[in-house]
């Protein structure tokens, strides 16, 4: 017989299965002869969970769900694997963003996680719950056993219902653990009831037939380096297409802010790989989409600017004297009713048919099997040498016009703006084609681009919002004119603005020269320049 | 982690009945809570039946391993860390210590990120040990019977906590056992109805039914919310709340 050790019962909560047909009366008397057992009253529990589109909270670890029994509702935050409590709150109404939550520790903690993503429900199970108390001498709890039958979940997008079956909770209470393994054990092994450690939520998700991550953004592509370049572009821009119409629901209802961005990024991809790998498609390929994908990358411009705006004000503000800030309160007020305007004349573009036909049509090229005769001399090379060349290129690119900047002692934002862009492009070969290479090799390029690339933003985010300053000062003055003291705190806020964008030129230069080192250099051009030198795994 | 300490310098004041019901209603509002019963006497543990030791006594608690003596209690999110007999001794060990009126603010430190409450049964004198629970608590509950002497006493703390705290807590003074047939009780709560003093406008009235908490070793709102006291309890604990400092 094995060595009943304490590590045979792994910590936390434990759950148990009760087969369909079988006995729970039985079960209960069974538990009652060997243990000390309260029952507390059967009250209808419903539990609802949320998590991100992405799944933000799973991918750490974590289950937050609201419960209700009977009147009163709590916030929980759970660990998935052993279900211990992280969080527990009083709850009058869901949280959508984490910055609903009271202030104090557990909003930090799903600030951290979820930054500005919105809690979405992910499922919700109703079940008749009973708590059965394991006693001790003095009568005190030392384990707690939950009994729950009748439950149901159900999938809030489609309302779809699945029953479940009845299953034993067992939960720890700090301090008697000897307790709880006791009756774990003889569950398992007296009862012979199948153990197993899923947290509620899965096996809610199981039934409905879902996983949990199968919302999860997903960009990388399998790729193999032998590929017809033509087959392989295809496809990475299928997964981008699905990227999109995967956002466009959460778009439209505007769920959060990263519905869009994420939208725009898909589509920025999707131009950059239509204009970088240009020779791989036909001509007229590339004249009947590439207008439409512009245009669409410029409908969702002006309402992720302002999205940026409001993200960022709370910073802004925090640079300027209270009462500057004080005085700030209508432009505050003025952003989102703009965002609203924005978001309504973006959401027209998607309801658009030239839209509806770009999506369409789009699809059906993308889907329709490459020719056998590639189409084009650049098509039939493989996929390794035609990325190789490319980012050869763009990098080379990045360094001239980085140096141009260097050159000038007052780069002028024009050029930045420029340099900015081919980064971009840069940027999404990189991630596109990382997999071709060693990612070892690729991701500290990756990195010194991005470090570039972040200054450079910023550089282009003041030069932005201060241009918006006016165009909102003179929207405001139409509309509803605000005190002078507004006008006269944008102006500061301009200022501010002005001085940060100057800090940040001289920030990107040194950046460029950083980025220009001659290791970097000469790793681009081991993996990059001589592209039928470089193999995978080599 | 907000810290709540309740002390007052005369005992039988319904002290140990205030830190275990507010203990409870913190706890079932779904905060994650912690009773510490700092009470040689071990009367909060006695009432949530948990046995009154720590293992290795006064010296290993402050020694810093206070996570390991802490018990869950019959109720979710509420743990409570128990009694010894050697906290009799825990001035002592305190004087020999560096820094004594740090310590216990140093001992809650490794708790304050597992718990939103944390209740403090205090015994009943002044000393080492009070000064250190005076730091680090950020509000004081005092229960006062509505007597003439019971304020003198109240004044007493309130003198001390002047003299001696070096980041006095919050002091939250509140009448208990108020018995509302006695002429001299009546006046009292009529003279400071509009919150003198910094009273708290709850008073909890003397009940039989607090009395048989010993009996049923259980807090009164979990078996018997409808009750006079209960609800004075509860709505104790709301005015607690919102008197407390605000996390930033």
């Amino acid at each position: 017989m094995p060595k009943r050790g304490p590590t045979d019962i792994p910590q936390g909560a434990c759950s148990f299965g009760v087969p369909p047909g079988a006995d729970l009366d039985a079960v209960l008397a069974a538990l009652r002869g060997r243990f000390r057992l309260r029952a507390g009253r059967a009250v209808r529990r419903t539990r609802r969970y949320f998590d991100s589109f992405d799944g933000l909270l799973y991918r750490a670890g974590d289950v937050l769900f609201e419960e209700t029994t009977g009147r009163r509702t709590l916030l929980r935050w759970e660990r998935l694997d052993d279900q211990t409590l992280r969080f527990s709150l009083p709850q009058q109404a869901a949280p959508r963003f984490a910055r609903d939550l009271p202030p104090g520790a557990c909003r930090d903690a799903l600030a951290a996680v979820l930054k500005h993503r919105a809690l979405l429900p992910v499922a919700e199970v109703r079940s008749r719950a009973r708590v059965f108390r394991l006693l001790d001498d003095e009568e005190k709890t030392t384990a707690r056993l939950h009994l729950e039958t009748d439950a149901t979940a159900t999938d809030p997008g489609s309302a779809r219902e699945a029953t479940l079956d009845a299953r034993l909770r067992v939960t720890p209470v700090r301090g008697y653990d000897e307790a709880r393994q006791a009756l774990c054990r003889f569950l398992r092994d007296d009862l012979a009831l199948p153990p197993h450690r899923r947290h509620p939520l899965l096996a809610a998700l199981a039934a409905l037939g879902r996983t949990p991550d199968e919302d999860a953004a997903r960009i990388d592509v399998d790729l193999d380096p032998a590929l017809r370049a033509d087959e392989a572009v295809r496809r990475m821009l299928l997964v981008l297409l699905e990227t999109m119409e995967r956002n466009e629901p959460g778009l439209r209802a505007n769920l959060d802010t990263e519905f869009l961005h994420d939208f725009r990024i898909a589509v920025r991809r999707t131009r950059a790989l239509l204009g970088q790998l240009k020779q791989v498609f036909p001509a007229p390929v590339r004249q009947r989409f590439r207008p439409d994908f512009a245009w669409l990358g410029r409908a969702t411009g002006p309402p992720r600017d302002l999205d940026v705006y409001l993200l960022r004000l709370d910073a802004y503000e925090q640079a300027l004297t209270p009462p500057v800030r004080a005085a700030l309160a209508p432009l505050r007020a003025y952003l989102p009713r703009r965002k609203a305007r924005e978001h309504a004349r973006l959401v027209e573009v998607l309801e658009a048919p030239r839209y509806r036909t770009l999506r369409r049509d789009w699809r059906a090229f993308l889907e329709t099997p490459s020719p056998e005769v590639p189409p084009s001399p650049e098509a039939g090379r493989p996929l390794l040498a035609v990325a190789s060349e490319r980012i050869w290129w763009v990098y080379r690119k990045v360094i001239r016009q980085g140096e141009a900047v260097r050159g000038s002692a007052q780069p002028e934002a024009e050029s930045l703006h420029r340099l900015r862009i081919t980064c971009k492009k840069l940027r999404y070969l990189l991630e596109f084609f990382q997999r071709l290479y060693r990612p070892a090799a690729v991701r500290p390029l990756i990195r010194a681009l991005k470090r570039l690339q972040d200054i450079l933003g910023d550089f282009q985010d003041f030069e932005v919002h201060q241009q918006y300053l006016l165009d909102f000062a003179c929207q405001m003055q139409a509309e509803a004119p605000p005190p002078a003291e507004t006008f006269l705190a944008m102006g500061r806020l301009a200022a501010f603005l002005e001085q940060r964008q100057e800090a940040a030129r001289k920030q990107a230069v040194r950046q460029f020269a950083r980025f220009a080192a001659p290791k970097i250099q000469q790793r681009y051009a081991e993996l990059f320049a001589d592209a039928e030198a470089v193999r995978p795994d080599a | 982690m907000s810290v709540v300490a309740v002390y007052s310098l005369k005992g039988g004041v319904g002290k140990t009945s205030t830190v275990v019901n507010l203990a409870y209603l913190a706890a079932r509002d779904g905060y994650r809570t912690l009773l510490w019963d700092l009470d040689p006497q071990g009367a909060a543990s006695f009432y949530y039946r948990i046995k009154p030791r720590v293992k290795g006594g006064a010296r290993r608690l402050l020694k810093g391993r206070v996570d390991q003596a802490i018990r869950g209690t019959d109720f979710d999110n509420l743990h409570l860390l128990p009694a010894d007999f050697s906290y009799r001794t825990l001035d002592q060990a305190l004087d020999a210590a560096r820094k004594p009126t740090r310590r216990v603010r140093k001992l809650l430190k490794p708790l304050t990120k597992a718990y939103d409450y944390l209740f403090l049964d205090c015994p009943d004198s002044l000393s080492t040990l009070l000064d250190s629970v005076f730091f680090a608590a950020d509000v004081l509950l005092l229960p006062v019977v509505p007597t003439t002497l019971s304020l003198r006493t109240l004044d007493q703390v309130r003198a001390y906590l002047h003299d001696r705290a070096r980041r006095p807590p919050l002091l939250l003074p509140f009448f208990c056992m108020a018995d509302r047939r006695k002429r001299l009780h009546r006046d009292v709560l009529a003279a400071y109805a509009d919150g003198k003093d910094g009273f708290l406008t709850t008073a909890i009235p003397f009940a039989s039914a607090v009395e048989r908490m010993g009996l049923r070793r259980a807090p009164l709102p979990s078996y018997d919310r409808r009750s006079r006291a209960a609800r004075a309890f509860e709505t104790l604990w709301t005015e607690v709340q919102a008197a407390l400092p605000r996390e930033a």
